[in-house]
């Protein structure tokens, strides 16, 4: 029906009032079904409370309370469609009453359009003088009439948009009489019922604990049956379908607390590391996988699924005040619980692989599935941490050796316990303590108090484990190569996540108690030589204080700490300047770039800059701050020296080796070197010259020396960059206490009204500036002068951490 | 389960509160019958918007919610007997706790 039609014949709009009436009645029926279930719910809880008062019972009659109190919030919804039915209906019934009242001057502008008309037609044919008056008149009432219908036309279209409005309005919340939260109309929504039953307070896993414990019994009688050692295990379809149903469940509940707690306690801690052990290996790594029902992705999901659970139902378990384990909330696995986990996880267990019988300690598949897991507590990721640090330990202590050796398993080749991984990194999932990392990654908040807490585990995670994962004996490609198989240079890739992991897991020291612990905690690890042996075992400019696969996360945490950086090195807090030193001078030997093509001496003196501006904004900066700046500068000068020098070292011995010719020589230790960025750039362009011919014209068989001259041309430039920028950071910073300009020529601020860098200056403006300079502030010269004797002393304070050079400097 | 709590179980007692419960779970049944057919009394308009898509919806969703309820009202009747059933029989088993039921 076109409006144009409805309107010819005045339809009335939108729905018949009489059967909304009936649905509202229908609706009021219901309601009082709904109050009649909640009475009689109440006389079955209180027939149950006095029948059965065990623990099962208190859980039944949880349920039907939350029954009890939820019916009467879906009454009320009820209640609110009922209302809106009632009120549309009552506006669609005064809209009818109004449509009929425009039918009836419809009819009535019509008929006097029809006798204007005829009087009109009537007067055609006559010509004396009162014809023209009259036929003016029929003309007049013709129009007026004409006029008339088409005001009750467009009244009409009104009443059609006001019922309209009304019934939008209407549907609008018998739409939020169920689904407030309107999430009926996203795609995720299955089950328009479970957004009524959640409205009203029944939570679906209150509701389902009776169907959690039947899917739970199911879970287990699975689980137990996947026996790894019938043969062949990945092709046997009675097995699959009992691993694919035992994933289709844990999907299902793959949120479910309730479902998690209770599969997990009710198979063991034991039975639990047993599984995990089965799951991983059912099927290779490599070759013939995804045979029937067994397929990665399904693996994949059995295992994030686990770990999922395995995080919700050990949330409560933390360290209380008296420093042990306990169980901060009811609900969820008990520290018991835990505890046998940990003892199951240090044992050695047997699992098929490949159908053949291997054993593997059960860290290893325990581990690898709770990297799947996320928002573990701080309490069991310390937990595992701690009882996997102690056993390697004690197996160093007991001349067992390290590294993979404590958790090897005795497979021939690697077994990929982490799924999660693609097959180019799946020999990961065989170093429990990378997974760990992952599980602390996955654990924001959680992992910072663990590392603010515990560093002792810090320490050995960062200074005394071996990363090392050495290569089973058989060579079955570069998939499952491990860790520094060919050479000693083969970077620790475990170690190298750990060191990424840092940044996130630490976090900004401003920003939480435990952050600010966490950084001291590892500056302290790593620059402090009675925690890092390291340091005493080679000088700075030859070894590796810091591990090089450590550099770039400890790098980027530097950089999220650098306002406490700055602090520091203005003032020294209980760790010690000295141990900040060396970490920041060591750090800066990393001469990689990142994404954006940044060395770590871009960032860290671009988030130094920051700092400075925001003490500038809040009015808080010192020319203590510019000092630390200068410091800052001068120690990853130092460490930048010490690594060029080092390549150049490298270079002369590639030389030495292979090449013929001094040219050939400088171009490899160029390649060796970055193309640099930035700051390192400007130094560089600073000091001049190219580098290629500067080098080959000084090149001996001891490059250090020309290296040293070049370090020495880099450092000099940071230095006048430093003293430059700190002159303007400082003139910015006084700026507002100068007196408007008095005198011609003087250009404080640019056309935009922004305040010129004090290097912008031109000589009038600069001498006038110095001339009004606040009495009790240094001016600019003394500036620079004191940069440049923060950032000298520096440089001679850490030429303690090397090596003379061949000249003797 | 302890025998101590065993003891404090009344199986005829359970076995009406589970007919009681099955008593629920019919009504809440009932009612979701009863919302399953709310959109039923209207047609389309014959100009204009109206309400009869909402209505449905409502329907449809409290039809879904009370029979949910409905289900789980059922499977804890049936576990209510089910676990008074148990309870006896174990109850068969320990010397001196076995009181002779009339509902089993």
């Amino acid at each position: 029906m076109t409006l144009a039609g409805a309107a010819a014949r005045f339809d009335y709009p939108g729905d018949d009032p009489a059967a909304l009436v009936a649905a509202a009645d229908q609706l009021d029926l219901a309601a009082a079904r709904v109050d009649r279930l909640t009475q009689s719910i109440q006389l079955s809880r209180q027939a149950l409370r006095e029948a059965w008062t065990t623990q099962a019972a208190e859980l039944a009659d949880a349920d039907i309370g939350v029954l009890a109190t939820g019916l009467p919030v879906v009454r009320s919804g009820l209640d609110a469609a009922q209302a809106a039915v009632l009120t549309h209906r009552g506006t669609l019934t005064r809209i009818r009453a109004d449509v009929d009242e425009l039918r009836i001057r419809s009819l009535r502008a019509e008929h006097a359009i029809a006798a204007a008309d005829a009087k009109f037609d009537e007067l055609a044919d006559r010509t004396d003088p009162m014809s023209g008056l009259l036929r003016q008149s029929a003309e007049d009432a013709g129009q007026a009439a004409t006029a008339s219908h088409q005001s009750v036309a467009e009244e009409y279209q009104q009443l059609v948009h006001q019922a309209n409005t009304s019934a939008q309005s209407c549907a609008d919340a018998l739409a939020s009489a169920w689904d407030p939260a309107g999430r009926s109309r996203s795609s995720n929504l299955a089950d328009p019922g479970g957004v009524l039953l959640s409205r009203g307070g029944m939570s679906v896993s209150s509701l389902s604990m009776l169907r959690i414990q039947r899917e739970v019994e199911e879970a287990i009688a699975l689980a137990t049956q996947i026996d790894g050692l019938q043969q062949p295990t990945a092709t046997d379809p009675a097995l699959q379908q009992r691993v694919a149903r035992l994933a289709a469940i844990w999907d299902k509940d793959s949120d479910n607390g309730v479902f998690a707690t209770r599969f997990f306690s009710t198979l063991g801690a034991d039975g639990t590391v047993d599984l995990l052990a089965r799951v991983g290996t059912l099927i290779q790594p490599t070759g013939p996988a995804g045979t029937g029902a067994l397929t990665d992705e399904l693996i994949r999901g059995l295992q994030t699924d686990l770990g999922a659970g395995l995080a919700m139902s050990t949330t409560g378990i933390e360290y209380g005040p008296s420093g042990l384990l306990q169980d901060s909330m009811p609900g969820g696995l008990s520290v018991d619980w835990l505890t046998a986990l940990m003892a199951r996880g240090r044992s050695q267990i047997t699992v098929p692989w490949n159908d053949v019988p291997i054993q593997v300690s059960g860290y290893v598949p325990l581990m690898a599935t709770l990297a799947q897991g996320q928002g573990f507590s701080a309490g069991v990721l310390r937990a595992l941490g701690d009882d996997m640090r102690d056993m390697e330990v004690q197996y160093a202590a007991n001349g067992n050796g390290a590294g993979d050796t404590v958790w090897s398993s005795t497979a021939p080749v690697r077994v990929r316990w982490d799924w999660s991984t693609d097959g180019t990194r799946f020999p990961m999932g065989n170093d429990p303590f990378t997974s760990w990392t992952a599980a602390m990654m996955g654990s924001p908040g959680a992992s910072t108090t663990v590392l603010a807490t515990d560093p002792a585990l810090l320490n050995h995670l960062l200074n005394g484990r071996s990363w090392l994962l050495r290569d089973s004996g058989e060579d079955f490609g570069a998939t499952q190569w491990l860790y520094r198989v060919a050479d000693e240079n083969e970077p620790l890739e475990g170690l190298a996540a750990f060191g990424n992991a840092l940044p996130a897991m630490v976090g900004q020291g401003a920003l939480s108690e435990d952050s600010a612990t966490a950084f001291n905690n590892v500056v302290r690890a790593l620059g402090d030589n009675s925690w890092n042996a390291r340091i005493d075992a080679g000088d700075f400019q030859e070894s590796d204080w810091i591990p090089p696969e450590l550099r770039p996360g400890v790098g980027t945490m530097l950089v999220l700490n650098a306002d406490t950086l700055n602090s520091v090195f203005a003032e020294p807090n209980s760790v010690g300047s000295e141990a900040f030193s060396r970490v920041l001078a060591d750090v800066a030997k990393d001469q990689g770039t990142d994404a954006n093509g940044h060395t770590v001496i871009d960032r860290l003196m671009s988030a130094q800059y920051s700092v400075i501006a925001a003490q500038s904004v809040d009015g808080a900066i010192s020319t203590a701050d510019l000092e630390a700046q200068a410091r800052i500068a001068a120690t990853l000068a130092h460490g930048h020296g010490a690594a060029n020098i080092g390549l150049q070292q490298t270079s002369d011995a590639a030389h030495n080796a292979s090449v013929a010719t001094v040219a050939g020589v400088v171009q490899l230790g160029l390649d060796h070197s970055p193309t640099p960025v930035t700051w390192t750039t400007q130094a560089y362009q600073l000091f001049g010259g190219d580098l290629v011919q500067g080098l080959t014209s000084q090149f001996t068989q001891d490059t250090a020396l020309p290296a040293r001259n070049e370090t020495s041309d880099w450092t000099s430039s940071l230095a006048d960059e430093v003293m430059q920028t700190s002159r303007n950071q400082w003139y910015a910073f006084v700026f507002d206490e100068l007196p408007p300009p008095d005198m011609p020529g003087v250009q404080l601020v640019d056309p935009t009204g922004r305040p010129y860098a004090w290097s912008e200056l031109d000589r009038t403006s600069a001498l006038w500036a110095v001339r009004e300079w606040p009495p009790d502030r240094e001016k600019p010269r003394q500036i620079s002068s004191q940069m440049w004797t923060a950032f000298d002393g520096q440089v001679a304070a850490m030429k303690a951490y090397r090596i003379p050079y061949a000249d003797g400097t | 389960m302890s025998s101590a709590d065993q003891l404090e179980l009344s199986p005829s007692r359970l076995e009406s509160a589970s007919e009681q419960l099955g008593n629920d779970a019919l009504e809440a049944r009932f009612t979701a019958d009863l919302m399953s057919v709310a959109g039923g009394p209207l047609g389309d308009p014959e100009i204009g918007i109206g309400v009869r898509a909402a209505l449905i919806g409502l329907g449809r969703a409290y039809g879904d919610g009370f029979r949910t309820v409905a289900n789980e009202l059922d499977a804890l009747a049936a576990q209510v007997t089910s676990t008074a059933r148990l309870a006896v029989l174990v109850d068969n088993n320990v010397a001196g706790y076995f009181t002779p039921s009339d509902a089993i």
